[in-house]
């Protein structure tokens, strides 16, 4: 197992209500590509991508990075494993009462290195998304399109090698979708590896995906 | 004659200033951290300062006033407590 | 690879706005805070301050004092007879007798101390020595008019016109005292002019006080109870000491309260935990919110004890401050001039600090721990659902 890129080896999630969720999901998103998982609400793809960051540790089954089997990793080792992840939860998880700009710097507090160049890098994230005029501004009082934007420059921000997005164009209309999507491919293009996960008919739709799954029954089926 | 510049020295374009790595929102913040961490080692200083140059004085009044008395135990407690000069009960 | 370094200065600021996001619950805190520790340094400071004058006042005691004694309790001393015989024990000095007792007084007991020109040779040139009728008042007596002459009630009731007064920096010594002529004294405690209320004996080394003692025993006709002043000594320190422990121990609770809500407010609350969880998710490691938590409290740890320690410092040897002795020992209203000693100061301060930040530590170590092995999806877990 040396692909670079994520990989799922008959990962297996049970609820704590029992029953299991995903049942030996065998997948990879190798790097430089970006990947669509599409699937009904309730089919736990939200539970994948957890997985698939580090938060959740999974029943059975493994979760590899970079050849690494990140997931059998002990609690202070997957710390490393989580920084190289940028994620984008479902529920955005803002601070709502610090800035914009400082939601999105967040990520770079623990890292003094990174700091001296990040505050343009989180100003000009925010610019090309859209966000320029409202960096002072707490997410509170933003509409749900301008948060999620928000929380993807959050999760690009650490320039991550793996980014997952939970349901990133829920709130976006049609003409923000474009540059969403471009800074998609942009990351993609630099090697990074991009998993989707959603059930919205447009980013079905774009090309930028060279593989597309569809989760059900617990199982992930690649579509042609 | 005066002496004049070589052009290229005038029109030298001033470096840009560097980038500010800090969200203005954080300027207060910072000027907290600084308060909070200098504080501290000025309290202490000006009491060390304090105690280097008023203390290792002793207060001789009182004690001379225990000797010219010859006092057993200074009065410093109130009359009738416990502690009171003279130790025992009063005639 | 980068080393690592406790300092990181993006997480101390955003630590200090990270407490500005919950102000006043940060002020609290601090104030919380320097209130215990400026509480607790008063106490230790104070107590380290009378130690340290009652060694100074003890040195200048009489090294023994010897009283006649009666199983109905003390009786007066021939002079003449106790003089001669004391003098007859090696090693003795400057044996002489002591006029003194307690009496009733405006506003209370006042004791009353008889002097005479024996005491005249060290008397401070701005006091009057008081002759037959004159009184001199210490400084509880500052309220009583000049004018007015003051009586006393002891065997006898007598009045006296106030010469003059102690001063201010001799309340330590005898704050509630009257200064008498030798025979008025007498007169007053109803004691005839051979008679003394005990005899005070100085000797060549602290060490033979307690030597001398079977000795004077032995050669005095009466049963007597002696004295020496390290005894005195002793019984006074013991005295602050059992003061100071049982206020410091009454903090117990209230340093016990102050750990407890820091580590219930660092590690509980849906809210914590959820910013815990995001944090991680993040990219954050179970160091950096150690150090963020260590950061924010230290933020308003430091300050606080050093504010709560020069306010010790400030209400203690700053002239003025009356109250802190009279709340913490009962001392009587006048300031009391005490002594400043750096080493101890500085002793009391440290230990003072520590006595706070000790607990407060522990509660935010705990509390920072429970952060670090927090696991982060069930935090955010809990919110999603
Ligand atoms: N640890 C768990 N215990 C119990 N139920 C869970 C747990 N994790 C997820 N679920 C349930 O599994 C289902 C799938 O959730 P989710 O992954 O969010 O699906 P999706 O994102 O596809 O809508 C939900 O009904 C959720 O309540
Ligand atoms: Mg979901």
């Amino acid at each position: 197992m040396n692909a670079a890129g994520l990989a799922c080896r008959a990962l297996t999630f049970e609820r704590s209500t029992g029953g299991r969720l995903l049942d030996g999901i065998e997948a990879a998103f190798p790097c430089g590509r970006a990947c669509l998982i599409t699937g009904a609400t309730g089919a736990g793809k939200s539970t994948l991508l957890h997985l698939l960051a580090g938060l959740l540790g999974p029943t059975s089954g493994e979760v590899w990075a970079d050849g690494q089997p990140v997931s059998r990793w002990s609690a202070p080792h997957r710390e490393r494993w989580r920084q190289m992840v940028g994620i984008v939860f479902q529920h955005l998880h803002l601070l709502n009462d610090v800035t914009l700009l400082e939601n999105v710097l967040l990520p770079c507090v623990p890292r003094p290195e990174r700091w001296p160049a990040v505050l343009g890098e989180a100003r000009q994230l925010l610019e090309r998304l859209g966000l320029g005029a409202l960096e002072e501004v707490t997410p509170a009082r933003l509409s749900g399109g301008e948060r999620q934007r928000a929380a993807l420059a959050r999760a690009l921000i650490g320039q991550p090698r793996f980014l997952l997005l939970d349901e990133p164009s829920a709130f976006q209309d049609d003409g923000r979708i474009e540059g969403v999507l471009g800074l998609l491919e942009e990351a993609t293009g630099q090697g990074g590896c991009v998993v989707v996960c959603s059930h919205d008919p447009r980013l079905a739709a774009a090309d930028l995906f060279q593989s597309r799954y569809r989760l059900a029954h617990g199982r992930l089926e690649r579509c042609p | 004659m005066a002496k004049t510049l070589p052009a290229q020295e005038v029109t030298r374009p001033c470096p840009a200033p560097a980038p500010p790595i800090w969200p203005g929102a954080w300027r207060q913040a910072r000027r907290a951290v600084i308060a909070a961490l200098l504080l501290p080692w000025l309290l202490l200083g000006l009491m060390g300062l304090d105690m280097g140059l008023r203390g290792g004085r002793p207060e001789q009044t009182a004690a001379r006033w225990v000797g010219c008395l010859g006092l057993s135990t200074p009065a410093l407690w109130p009359a009738g407590d416990g502690m009171h000069y003279p130790p025992e009960a009063a005639p | 690879m980068t080393r690592f370094c406790f300092w990181n200065r993006p997480l101390i600021a955003w630590a200090a706005r990270d407490l500005g996001r919950q102000p006043f619950s940060a002020l609290l805190l601090f104030v919380c805070l320097a209130l215990l520790v400026t509480l607790v340094t008063l106490v230790l400071l104070l107590g380290q301050s009378l130690r340290l004058a009652s060694v100074q006042w003890a040195a200048q005691a009489p090294d023994l004092v010897v009283r006649r004694v009666t199983p109905g309790g003390w009786a007066p001393l021939p002079v003449a007879e106790a003089l001669e015989r004391v003098q007859t024990v090696a090693g003795v000095l400057r044996p002489r007798p002591r006029v003194w007792g307690v009496v009733q007084g405006p506003g209370g007991p006042w004791t009353v101390v008889g002097v005479d020109a024996a005491a005249a040779a060290d008397w401070p040139a701005d006091v009057p020595l008081p002759r037959a009728g004159e009184a001199l008042l210490g400084t509880a007596g500052r309220w009583l008019a000049t004018a007015q002459p003051l009586f006393l009630e002891g065997r006898r009731a007598l009045g006296f016109k106030v010469v003059g007064y102690l001063p201010r920096s001799a309340a330590a010594a005898l704050h509630d005292g009257v200064v008498l002529n030798r025979q008025d004294a007498l007169l007053l405690l109803g004691l005839a002019g051979d008679q003394a209320t005990d005899l005070a004996l100085e000797v060549f080394h602290d060490e033979e006080a307690e030597a001398l003692r079977p000795d004077l025993a032995s050669v005095l006709p009466w049963p007597v109870t002696i004295t020496t002043s390290r005894e005195q000594l002793r019984r006074q320190l013991d005295d602050i000491d059992r003061r100071t422990g049982w206020l410091l121990a009454s903090f117990v609770p209230a340093l016990a309260a102050m750990a407890l809500v820091v580590a219930a407010l660092g590690a509980a609350g849906r809210r914590q935990r959820w910013e815990v969880g995001v944090l991680k998710a993040l990219g954050w490691g179970g160091g950096d919110l150690l150090r963020l938590h260590l950061y924010r409290g230290l933020l308003i740890a430091g300050p606080a004890v050093a504010v709560g320690s020069a306010a010790a410092y400030l209400l203690l040897f700053a002239p003025g401050t009356t109250w802190v002795g009279r709340w913490i020992f009962g001392l009587p209203g006048a300031p009391l001039p005490l002594h400043l000693s750096g080493q101890s100061a500085a002793g009391g301060l440290l230990l003072g600090m520590l006595l706070v930040a000790l607990p407060f530590s522990a509660a935010l170590f705990w509390s920072g721990w429970q952060a670090v092995i927090q696991d982060p999806a069930e935090s955010i877990a809990e919110a999603e659902r």
